[in-house]
């Protein structure tokens, strides 16, 4: 029902507002009323215009047109002249009506006669003829890069002094018809690039041709940016969209994957790094963590369709093959190389005509389209060095007797204390830092790529194709080779074994536009496969539990194993990902664009993992494991909308888009898990045991909405919108989410009162409130008895149980957000600023109350909570010195965000981890329990114990896991007009602590830390290791401050000025020297504050550092050449 | 004009119409993963829902995933077994509200699971008759359960037509009785199976043994045969014997050796009714970690209802009722424990003499107990029946003293809820945390 009335004030709307007010009528069929002042000639508002809304009642049938103008006049007590000058008197007329106005006889009775009725001051009215109908021509032309020559899609022209726009298609290709002769001065604009005016002389009846080549710049107003409705002008819009332009960014920085290009670029944008893995897929987390349960990620649409960018939704959960953090995704799969622009949609105020799903954002990725021209190639190459960008703390093993028998023994501190053992010596090792027993070596990157792109003035096409291979720092001592290579005979260990991680990815992409008179087509294609080994990560906790000394197992952990055992465990995805889409735009009429595209994104992965009969395992060999897992994932997508732009008046713009969207995400995963493979054996066939499992997730959104943009002299807009959503995730008793939307936003800088001030080059306010949501998964609405394959009386058989009991009142999570701004660019866009305070608060929000133990069924999904991110970003960009030779900017970005659970509407208790705890009034997922209030040493032994120190009766804050604030300083200086640039990027994090469970368990799992073992050990490290192993267990020793500052990016880039590119027989050459991940300033305990070893659990946000791979450090030595 | 009009209602109409109908159908999606509990009303699904009853009991009684089940969990707070995990609060008698570290939750499952397929198979699968009585029978073992290892105040909850209703808190007397009740019914439906008979007759005389009432078990079970044995079932591939993974895989559990002082000498005794083996340092990296190697296998069976059991409870009835007959053969206590030392295990073990004192007697009773029950559940029981029915105090029978690395052993002999059961109005904590 409200998407039907949505669809009808939508058309409504547009059709009220069909008719431009242009300075000529000549379709009109009846007469234009019009007041006649001392200036100018002004059309009349009929309905307000009581002369003509005087009633008359006319029965005259063939009756010359002079009776029944005298008939009306009288009636009407009008003085009404006419001329047979103007209208043939004798035409013959019929109009038989009672009751009618004035308005409407003159206009039936005129009907066709090419006239106007005039008003005078005076009361007058006033027969004239019509004005002759204008003379008209067409402007054509295209709008291009002025730096690449690439076509600029989604370019708005104007003609200056009227209301004519239009849109350039995604070929850069555009046409307005219905320009009156003469001289005219048309504007070009698009976001990223300066706007540019050309003037141009339409002849009559000809088709003026006017190019434009549109130099990129920093973001401005005058720029048009891509939304849910099409190309909109970003003064028009009420919220921030930041856009990255990747161009030259893929030259100037160290960028392998997509979320490098994101990484600290956009303020309130965060990329959870996870681990150092090659292959790895970061989170991306936009302005806070929303959702309890549900996925914080943004929406990833490329060239308009969906793509499936989940993360960890593959995880399998009985084999347990991933690593600490490894989460797989599919998010990077992209090529950089082969994207064009990066639009950002930051939270639902920006976001609400995604609907539901989009209430964490929306990334909008924008590849790159062809030319026109000759074909021109670009040929790339990279090769790189991967290394650990941080090391691991050494373990600890304190040497004693025993007092009573005097043998050796282990002797930590506690049993120093209690007299059972005396300490003798300590020792410290960690087989990460011995040349023979480390694994931490030297990886290799490299990478190949080539693109060409092309076309006429109506087809381009942009094809590329790229091979890139990584492998990381991980890999087998020699000694262990050798060892490993011994105890199976003699055996070659084969290369995932002596390097259990590596990446690799082979991506084409293909795009093709076909421009029509009134339209294009654009096709959009890519496809990637792409390869990546990631060990289980039991690597590192062997690493960090070892002994202490370099015994028997090179200082590795005895239970877990030497390298030689854990790199035995292999874990492999092979993964296919293509993306199609097709984007018809389509302008039937000048002021009316349509849009149309349909696509689909489709993944397929292959999970492998294997242990082979007799290798790995800890004290006795492994029997073999093998996890064959096939897993689907798929998202179709349809979008339709079409947007009118016309004048109300000479002051007043109108611009109304309606749409409706589809999308259909389907996973599935089959998945057989053996043990007790055959010797030799590879594949479950023939294993002892083999269990087969089976996933299926469906769910969709469909929904509608309509927006209407007022704008007042091109300064002030005004935007209201809705969208309803329909869900297959929804309970049965919720039916539709209605979400709305209202913008404001005022360019000051373009009112009179504002040219005091020249040196504020714009200015502008705005303000916007929207609403968007997040949706549970399809079937957690549902009450369900779940399948089990059960072993009853002697057999294996089929077995159910009952694990939920369903929420048919289940709706999506929703989140409204206001957000304030001010864009300020000064003294000639040399210093550009933006400034956006934000309020989010997510109700509806889902959480998993648990019930009690005793009714047998361990949560019910509900709506319960309500979850609040309030904050501020800034962005300032500043050219601090330009000269030819020399020019240096620099770039500050940051953002502080509140994060708080309001609410949780129920008695529930929570039942939570102390590492991510739900409290009211506080942030979720934050850190609690009873504090450490103070320790000392009481008896002088040089040792806490535990009656030693004061420890809080009640668990109290200590701090969120979530990194609050955010700075990015970035800086560059460019030499030689730009030939040379140096850059440089750091990152600060702050505000958040860390859950260190890899010094937590070092300290009481295994002994290995400082904190308990060495007397000299600073007195908190001790008392944090023993109140964390008390008679109550204790963590918030190992809650620590992990605010840190990274180096995150260093470059230097030289572009080869074009007779050095002759020489080498190209057209252009860059050659970029770019490292990542180079220095990290914190106080975190814990080897890597960026960590997160439970990146693929989503209700274990920040959970904490497990032992596993630190980020990586890379020098990239890349060469680019143009032909 | 009025041609645009129509145009521009009809086109209003039509995608309206298109719109609305489309969005009731376009968001219908399969959802082949979910099996509505509807799909279980027939033959089929009653006997699915029995296996399922059962695996989630075997579960319940030795998953590696939830702190080892009722047996390793038990056998943890007792001198059973001990865990090379330091942070192991029930092995080191720490438990707090808060950190159950008990399987109740387990527990709950099975026992819930078990109470809806009852009426399944009485309705759809009524015969053979046995079928429902061991669901009865293992029903009544979780409350039994319940009653033995937890504090009192334990509530049983329920799903009625899917809705939860929050059980009242029981005493740990109320929850006896109430197994009792249920093996009542089990025996009831057992007539058809010997197998099944017994096995409720052991669990009603364990549940009377509780309460103390000692003059009623002994006619329960005298016709349960010694050789007669109930046990888990367990598979390599699914149900795998939780308490092998914790001692073979994950070297996580160990058999305990004199533990705190008033353990049992389990593992130097070289008792062939406890044999161990050693598996190499445990998970901790620093203890030894022995192996139950009853256990050795994924599929190995927990025999946790047995004619020994019988038997055992005769003899301590017999204790009790009349510990003068102390002949080394016949049917007083000392003979009872020494037919079985003669015929429950080859080779025989050689026959016990009467210690002479109540105290040394009853102490000897109960490591017989212990060894020929080992790793089945019935230690942590049996230390809290020796503080409540036979005066001992409680740190003259659980671990106490020095635990490892400095640590010492607390003073819990029950295990509590888990935090979650606050969320039921009903429960406002335990009623007694004492044995």
């Amino acid at each position: 029902m409200i998407t039907r009335f949505l669809v009808l004030l939508a058309i409504a709307a547009t059709a009220s507002a069909q008719q431009p007010s242009g300075e000529y009528a000549s379709t009109e069929r009846g007469p234009r009323f019009l007041l006649a002042t001392t200036r100018e000639t002004v059309t009349l508002d009929v309905s307000r215009t009581p002369a003509l809304r005087r009633r008359v009642s006319i029965d005259a049938t063939r009756q010359p047109l002079k009776d029944v103008l005298d008939q009306i006049a009288r009636q009407a007590d009008l003085s009404l002249s006419f001329s047979p000058d103007v209208v043939n008197l004798e035409t013959v007329v019929t109009l038989e009506a009672k009751n009618l106005t004035v308005a409407a006889a003159l206009t039936e009775v005129l009907m066709d006669l090419h006239v106007d009725v005039v008003l005078s001051p005076g009361g007058q009215l006033s027969i004239v003829r019509q004005p002759p109908p204008p003379v008209v021509g067409t402007v054509s032309g295209r709008v291009t890069d002025a730096v690449t020559g690439q076509p600029i899609g989604g370019a708005q022209i104007s003609v200056a002094g009227l209301t004519l726009t239009v849109t350039a298609s995604d070929a850069g290709l555009y046409t307005i018809a219905g320009v009156p002769s003469g001289s005219h001065r048309l504007t070009a604009r698009r976001l990223g690039y300066a706007a540019q005016s050309r003037n141009v002389t339409v002849g009559d009846g000809a088709t003026a041709t006017l190019d434009f080549a549109l130099a990129p710049v920093p973001t401005a107003l005058s720029e048009v940016v891509t939304t849910a409705t099409g190309p909109q002008r970003r003064r028009e819009l009420g919220n921030v969209i930041e856009r990255i332009q990747v161009d030259s960014l893929v030259v100037d920085a160290p960028i392998t994957r997509l979320t490098d290009i994101l990484s600290a670029r956009v303020a309130g944008v965060q990329i959870a790094q996870n681990t150092g893995f090659s292959g790895e897929s970061p989170r991306v987390l936009i302005r806070g963590i929303s959702s309890m349960t549900l996925s914080r990620e943004p929406l990833l649409y490329i060239d308009g369709v969906r793509v499936d960018n989940s993360t960890g939704a593959i995880f399998h959960p009985t084999f347990g093959f991933l690593s600490y953090g490894h989460a797989p995704g599919r998010f990077n799969d992209i090529n950089p190389d082969d994207i064009e622009s990066i639009d950002i949609v930051k939270g639902p105020s920006a976001a609400t005509l995604y609907g539901t799903d989009a209430a964490n954002g929306v990334i909008l990725v924008t590849t790159k389209r062809g030319r026109s021209g000759a074909p021109k190639w670009t040929m790339y190459t990279e090769a790189g060095v991967l290394s650990p960008a941080v090391g691991f703390p050494d373990n600890y093993y304190s040497w004693g007797r025993n007092t009573t028998t005097g043998a050796t023994q282990r002797c930590l501190l506690l049993q120093a204390a209690a007299n059972t053992c005396r300490i003798d010596s300590l020792t410290t090792f960690s087989p990460l830092h011995d040349d023979e027993t480390t694994i931490f070596g030297r990886g290799l990157r490299s990478q190949l790529g080539a693109q060409v792109s092309g076309g006429v003035e109506r087809f381009q096409y942009f094809v590329s194709a790229e091979g890139e291979r990584e492998r990381s720092y991980l890999e087998m001592p020699a000694a262990e080779v050798e060892r490993v290579s011994t105890e199976r005979g003699g055996a070659t260990i084969p290369d995932e074994q002596l390097h259990p991680n590596a990446a690799s990815k082979l991506r084409f992409q293909g795009n093709v536009n076909r421009s029509f008179a009134n339209g294009d087509v654009a096709l959009s294609s890519s496809f990637v496969k792409s390869y990546t080994r990631i060990p289980r990560g039991n690597e590192f906790a062997a690493a960090s539990l070892g002994s202490g000394y370099r015994d028997a197992f090179d200082g590795w952990d005895a239970t877990t194993g030497r390298p030689g055992e854990t790199f035995a465990l292999l874990s492999a995805e092979h993964a296919t990902h293509y993306t199609n889409s097709v984007k018809i735009t389509w302008r039937p009429i000048t002021w009316l664009s349509t849009r149309g595209t349909v696509g689909f994104d489709y993944s397929g992965m292959l999970y492998d993992g294997l242990q082979r009969r007799g290798e790995g395992g800890g004290a006795t060999r492994s029997t073999g494991r093998r996890l064959s897992m096939r897993s689907e994932s798929s998202v179709a997508t349809v979008d339709v909308g079409a947007s009118a732009s016309v004048g109300l008046s000479s002051a007043i713009s109108s611009r109304t888009s309606i749409g409706a969207q589809y999308n259909r995400l389907l996973e599935s995963i089959t998945a057989a898990n053996a043990t007790g493979l055959p010797p030799g054996s590879e594949t479950v066939t023939g294993a002892a045991t083999v269990v087969a499992s089976e996933f299926t997730n469906e769910s969709v959104v469909a929904g509608a909405y309509t927006e209407q943009t007022f704008g007042l002299k091109d300064r002030v807009f005004v935007t209201g919108a809705v969208r309803a959503d329909g869900g297959s995730t929804f309970g049965r008793n919720f039916n539709t989410a209605v979400y709305p939307k209202a913008s404001l936003s005022w360019v000051i800088s373009d009112e009179r009162f504002q040219s005091r001030l020249p040196w504020i080059s714009s200015l502008r306010f705005r303000t916007a409130f929207g609403a968007a949501g997040v949706q549970p998964r399809s079937i957690d609405a549902l009450a369900r008895v779940t399948p089990i394959t059960s072993f009853a009386d002697g057999t294996l058989t089929n077995g159910a149980v009952r694990t939920a009991i369903g929420n048919p009142d289940l709706k999506p999570e929703r989140t409204r957000e206001w957000e304030a701004g001010l864009d300020v660019e000064l003294f000639g866009k040399r210093v550009r600023l933006e400034a956006t305070h934000y309020d989010k608060l997510s109700t509806d929000a889902l959480v998993n109350r648990p019930l009690p133990s005793s009714v047998g069924i361990l949560n019910r999904l509900e709506n319960l909570g309500s979850v609040s991110n309030r904050g501020w970003e800034g962005l300032l960009n500043a050219v601090i010195f330009e000269s030819p030779l020399l020019s240096w900017d620099m770039t500050l970005n940051g953002s502080v965000n509140r994060n708080r659970l309001k609410s949780i509407n129920a008695d529930a208790i929570f039942v939570t981890s102390p590492a991510g705890a739900f409290r009211v009034g506080y942030p979720i997922f934050s850190r609690w329990d009873p504090p450490i209030r103070s320790f000392a040493d009481a008896n002088g032994n040089g040792i806490i114990e535990r009656n030693e120190v004061v420890v809080g009766d009640t668990a109290e804050f200590i701090g969120e896991s979530t990194p609050p604030k955010q700075l990015t300083v970035a800086t560059g200086l460019s030499f030689f007009r730009d030939q040379v640039r140096i850059s440089s990027q750091f990152d600060y994090r702050g505000g958040f602590v860390g859950m260190d469970f890899t010094e937590l368990n070092r300290c009481n799992s295994r002994g290995t830390c400082r904190g308990v073992n060495d007397p000299s050990a600073p007195l908190l490290e001790q008392a944090r290791a023993v109140v964390a192993n008390g008679t109550v267990r204790n963590w918030s020793g190992y809650m620590v401050d992990a605010t840190f500052v990274r180096w995150r990016e260093f470059a230097i880039a030289y572009r080869a000025p074009t007779a050095i590119a002759r020489r080498l027989r190209t057209n252009s050459f860059s050659l970029t020297l770019s490292g990542r991940n180079l220095r990290l300033w914190s106080d975190y305990t814990s080897p890597d504050p960026e960590i997160n070893d439970s990146a693929g659990a989503l209700a274990a946000e920040g959970l904490g550092g497990n032992p596993t791979a630190p980020q990586t450090r890379y020098w990239i030595l890349r060469a680019a050449f143009g032909f | 004009m009025t041609e645009i009009r129509i145009t521009r209602c009809f086109l209003v109409i039509a995608i309206s119409t298109i719109l609305t109908a489309a969005c009731s159908t376009l968001t219908d999606v399969d959802a082949p993963d979910v099996l509505q509990p509807e799909r279980f009303d027939n033959p089929a699904g009653a006997l699915t829902l029995r296996a399922g009853a059962i695996t989630r009991f075997t579960e319940a009684m030795a998953n590696p995933t939830l702190e080892y089940g009722q047996v390793g969990g038990s056998g943890l707070m007792s001198d059973e077994f001990t865990s090379t995990f330091l942070n192991r609060l029930s092995d080191r008698r720490s438990i707090t509200t808060g950190v159950s570290e008990y399987p109740d939750q387990a527990l709950h499952i099975a026992r819930v699971a078990l109470r809806a397929a009852i009426p399944a198979m009485q309705k759809y699968v009524p015969t053979p008759s046995s079928r429902m009585a061991e669901l009865f029978g293992l029903l009544a073992f979780t409350e039994l359960f319940f009653g033995e290892n937890m504090c009192s105040g334990i509530p049983l909850s329920d799903i009625i037509e899917g809705t939860p209703v929050y059980g009242e808190q029981l005493t740990k007397t109320q929850l006896l009785e109430r197994a009792i009740g249920d093996f009542d019914s089990a025996i009831v439906y057992a007539a058809d199976s010997a197998r099944i008979l017994n096995m409720a007759r052991v669990g009603r005389a364990r549940a009377l043994l509780n309460l103390g009432r000692f003059s009623d078990v002994t006619a329960g079970v005298a016709a349960v045969p010694t050789s007669f044995v109930y046990s888990t079932q367990h598979s390599a591939s699914v149900q795998q014997n939780g308490l092998f993974v914790a001692q073979y895989s994950s070297r996580t559990l160990s058999v305990a050796n004199n533990e705190g002082v008033n353990g049992l000498n389990f593992r130097t005794a070289n008792d062939p009714r406890v044999p161990t083996q050693l598996q190499g340092i445990g998970n901790d990296g620093v203890t030894q970690a022995f192996a139950f190697t009853r256990y050795n296998s994924a599929t190995s069976p927990i025999p946790f209802v047995s004619g020994l059991e019988a038997r055992l409870m005769q003899a301590e009835v017999e204790l009790r009722l009349n510990p003068a007959n102390n002949q080394t053969t016949g049917t007083g206590w000392l003979g009872i424990l020494n037919m079985l030392r003669g015929t429950a295990i080859t080779p025989a073990l050689a026959p016990l003499e009467d210690p002479g004192t109540p105290e040394s007697r009853v102490n000897l009773l109960f490591r017989e107990r212990a060894f020929w029950l080992f790793g089945t559940g019935h230690r942590h029981g049996d230390l809290r029946r020796l503080v409540t029915q036979y005066g001992r105090g409680v740190e003259t029978v659980f671990p106490t003293g020095p635990y490892r690395a400095g640590l010492f052993y607390g003073t819990s002999v029950v295990f509590v809820p888990n935090d979650r059961e606050q969320n039921n109005p009903n429960f406002n904590g335990c009623l007694d945390v004492n044995p």
